[in-house]
């Protein structure tokens, strides 16, 4: 690989496909970007990796041309590019990814892949005949094997990331860069997808695969360009870099992996919860277990386990065919949410866009919608400074960083998002707290954030039920893993006495 | 599988419908298959058509303009006032052309609004309607003009084809009803083989995509309030032609029947879904459902009940189905991935 630094004035042999030459950016005094200099060779598999906010984004709209910098200079072919319009950037053969692909959901993958090809081309009328085949091409090339005449709506994430993929083919792609291209995919898609990554930077394409999953980068990769509050902070080759060294650079302090100490909880203590042959149609059967104050029970097990069937069952969504709940000894008649929630059980979702945020409304407003009866005052009225006051505290405590309570949820990171949901479950004062996937789409900094709050919750006597994917996050959190397999749990492990490969081994163990 | 997707297509199922509801009345009343019956439903069926083309046209991008009536009234009736005022001998082509123009310059103000103020188009729309209304009530007049110029008298008498009834009186297929099926098929051909139509599908599915994309995407809306505001002048100046009359009063208060014959065609209310056949044909369903009622002797305030139904149906049966397949075992939202440190 060529390095070359424009500082030192080591030209390397042939220009670089892109080079962004001392980049700044500011948005309203707030730097974006600070003289950040990249460069991507022809073919080169390169990650950009950062926190949220750490100015990945605004990068990459500098590169799309959708923003222009404030300072510094953007060459393609080592030609100066930086007045370029986006349109142009396109034909030059920079193609971006975005994460919701922006695609046309409403017409058929094929028209998505042929219609902007065609516009670009300045045809008057679209001639289908023309565009099939140029879709089709693109999209044997990259393996796609499903229908081009269904409409994108009906698509899988992967199929709708392939198409994004086709789409930028067709325009003679040279740099694809893909935005957390990863997030929404499963493990088997994610291979396939580095397969074609693989396969296309063979024929010369180049890659910026932006992410913050580590081991996916360390995957793909050839080298890591790490962005932290605007500045470049690492950017070496792969090869002989460890985890933690990428880590370090995106957060600036070293984030532990490791358990977090707990204290050996009294075996006779009342369990908050326990549950005893819970059933439900097709989903699970007979599952039992018991929740203690102040414990953090872990759920493994792969897609269709029922371990999100359970967790939903316990919050009413909807309740068990049959079996029992008691929650602080007390008997639970389940019959809807409601229930769950008089009961004092919380439920955090997985996908907190859809299922848990009221995402045009404030942070403020999010955070206190499950605390109303608490926050009204005798006459039933509600202060705007009770109401703000509330909503600080947990602000603070979560340490959500936002300007302002008063500003939409949506103008949050992922990684902030979550915190807001959690905030409102905890301001209730749940006695149990479920969370499914709790730090999926948040970056290492702020997971292990959402690590710590979880850890305070327990120790506040909370009992906690955390359903991950994340292994090495339910071994660093939890005091017990149950395993589930169709339905039924299977293994139940004291996290001291186990290992992760051990319970690696129990999960894996159905889909053989 | 294959031929179930097409039997599940909506221009089909509105067809089958359409044709149901047609055996069935002509059945009870054989006056219905008449020529007479015919050339008259097709003839109802233009303004409330023009109306409904142009009102798809703007939802398609992911708008809604309600103000086509108001359009449509005002183009019609400063036309005829323009004409009976000034040049009482143009001929009904001019006229068209004039009215068309209006229809644009209105529609020009709404589709600038909309996108100069990024409001939503339904409130915009509801605000013009209003305006456009008044201002024309309020400035230009109030009285109905029953002195119409020559060539509006000349184009309500005119026929494209004339057959003789059992009883020997002529009955023929007004003009009008060719002007809507080449608007419908100019239409059709527009937003099914040009770059831009198909951007007009592009704007109404994803805006965002569509910027990226480097499409103009304010000024595709803006073109497509404009071409819904020509549809709408031609449509009022038709309505002024096939009555003989220009009552500034009118219109207004009947988008409801142009709205549920878009939707019963098949649009998505939410934009970038439906067709121009489907569309036609939820006016024919529309126009047919009144004309029914009156020919099977039923109560004209049962069309509304009728009409609303069939509304109500139309989005609802959709919804249910798709919820009906989606349900079963809980959604396969989980990741498969399960992650190592090792």
């Amino acid at each position: 690989m060529q390095v070359s630094d424009p500082r030192e004035g080591r030209a390397s042999l042939a220009p670089a496909l892109l080079r962004t030459v001392e980049m700044d950016k500011a948005y309203a005094g707030a730097k974006a970007l600070s003289g950040v200099t990249i460069e991507v060779q022809a073919g080169e598999v390169l990650a950009l990796a950062g926190e949220n906010g750490s100015g990945k984004s605004t990068l990459i709209k500098i590169i799309a041309g959708v923003e222009s910098p404030d300072a510094g200079s953007l060459f393609i072919d080592g030609v100066d590019w930086t007045r370029r319009s986006p349109v142009e950037r396109i034909e030059a053969g920079v193609q971006i990814i975005y994460q919701d692909f922006a695609l046309f959901p409403n017409l058929s993958a094929a028209e998505n892949i042929w219609l902007p090809y065609q516009m670009h081309r300045r045809r008057r009328l679209v001639s289908r005949g023309d565009g099939r085949p140029v879709a089709k091409r693109a999209f044997d090339e990259i393996g796609g094997a499903f229908d081009l005449d269904l409409p994108v709506s009906q698509l899988s994430v992967s199929q709708k990331q392939l198409v994004a993929i086709a789409r930028a083919l067709v325009h003679d792609a040279r740099l694809l860069i893909m935005d957390e291209p990863t997030t929404a995919l499963t493990h088997r898609e994610v291979q396939h997808l580095f397969a074609i990554i693989r396969r296309l930077a063979g024929q010369g394409i180049s890659f910026v695969f932006v992410s913050h999953k580590l081991q996916e980068v360390a995957e793909i990769c050839e080298r890591v360009i790490v962005l932290r509050n605007g500045r470049k902070t690492l950017d070496r080759p792969m090869a002989g870099l460890r985890e933690a060294e990428i880590a370090h650079a995106m957060t600036g302090r070293d984030i532990g992996m490791e358990r977090y100490p707990r204290s050996p909880r009294l075996p006779d203590a009342a369990p908050r919860l326990a549950v005893r042959q819970l059933s439900h149609a097709r989903e699970y059967r007979n599952v039992s277990f018991t929740l203690g104050a102040g414990e953090v029970l872990g759920l493994a097990g792969l897609l269709g386990s029922g371990r999100t069937a359970v967790v939903k069952g316990i919050f009413g969504l909807p309740p068990p065919d049959s079996g029992e709940i008691e929650v602080d000894g007390r008997p639970l008649v389940l019959r809807s949410v409601a229930d769950a929630l008089a009961a004092d059980i919380a439920y955090v979702p997985e996908d907190r866009l859809t299922e848990g945020l009221f995402l045009n409304f404030s942070i403020s407003d999010n955070i206190v919608v499950r605390t109303l009866d608490r926050l009204m005052s005798p006459a039933g009225w509600i202060t705007a400074s009770r109401k703000r006051n509330e909503a600080k505290r947990w602000i603070e405590r979560l340490a959500i960083k936002t300007q302002s309570p008063d500003l939409p949820v949506s103008s949050l990171s992922g990684g902030n998002q979550q915190r807001v949901v959690l905030a409102r479950w905890i301001a209730a004062h749940p006695r149990v707290l479920i969370l499914n996937r709790p730090t999926v789409g948040v970056d290492v900094g702020s997971k292990s954030g959402i690590h710590d709050i979880i850890m305070e919750l327990a120790a506040e006597g909370v009992g906690v039920i955390v359903v991950s994917d994340d292994l090495p996050e339910l071994m660093r959190v939890c005091d017990r893993i149950l395993v589930m397999r169709n339905g039924a749990v299977v293994a139940e492990r004291r996290v001291e006495a186990s290992s992760e490969t051990e319970i690696m081994r129990i999960v894996s163990e159905s889909a053989s | 599988m294959r031929f179930r997707d097409i039997l599940l297509r909506h221009e089909v199922l509105i067809f089958l419908v359409l044709v149901l509801l047609a055996v069935t009345v002509g059945t009870i009343n054989p006056v219905f298959f008449s020529i007479f019956n015919i050339f008259s439903l097709l003839k109802n069926s233009t303004v409330i058509g023009l109306f409904a083309i142009g009102f798809f046209l703007v939802l398609v991008t992911g708008g809604l303009d309600v103000s086509f009536a108001a359009v449509g009234v005002t183009a019609m009736y400063c036309t005829v006032k323009l004409a009976v005022a000034f040049f009482p001998g143009a001929p009904f082509i001019v006229l068209c052309a004039v009215s068309a123009v209006i229809g644009v310059f209105l529609g020009l103000i709404n589709g600038l609004l909309v996108t100069k103020l990024r409001a939503p188009s339904l409130i915009v729309t509801l605000g013009t309607l209003s305006l456009f209304r008044g201002f024309l009530l309020f400035f230009v007049g109030t009285d109905v003009v029953r002195l119409v110029p020559q060539s509006i008298n000349d184009f309500a008498r005119t026929n494209v084809i004339t057959a003789t009834a059992a009883n020997g009186a002529h009955i023929g297929l007004h003009a009008s009803v060719v002007i809507f099926v080449a608007v419908t098929a100019g239409v059709f051909l527009f937003l099914r083989y040009t770059t831009l139509g198909r951007s007009f599908y592009a704007v109404g599915g994803n805006p965002i995509a569509a910027r990226r994309m480097g499409m103009n995407v304010a000024a595709i809306e803006v073109f497509a309030y404009c071409a819904a505001g020509a549809l709408a002048g031609i449509a009022g100046l038709l309505s002024a032609a096939i009555l003989r009359l220009a009552n500034p009063q009118t219109l207004v208060g009947s988008e409801l029947d142009v709205i549920a014959a878009v939707v019963l065609g098949g649009a998505a209310i939410t934009g970038g879904r439906g067709s121009v056949i489907g569309v036609f044909l939820g006016t024919l369903l529309i126009v047919l459902t009144n004309n029914s009622l009156i020919i099977l002797g039923i109560p004209s305030s049962w069309q509304k009940v009728a009409i609303g139904a069939m509304l109500i149906a139309a989005i609802g049966l959709p919804l249910l189905a798709r919820r009906r397949s989606l349900a079963g075992p809980s959604s396969p939202s989980e990741d498969l991935a399960v992650v190592t440190s090792s």
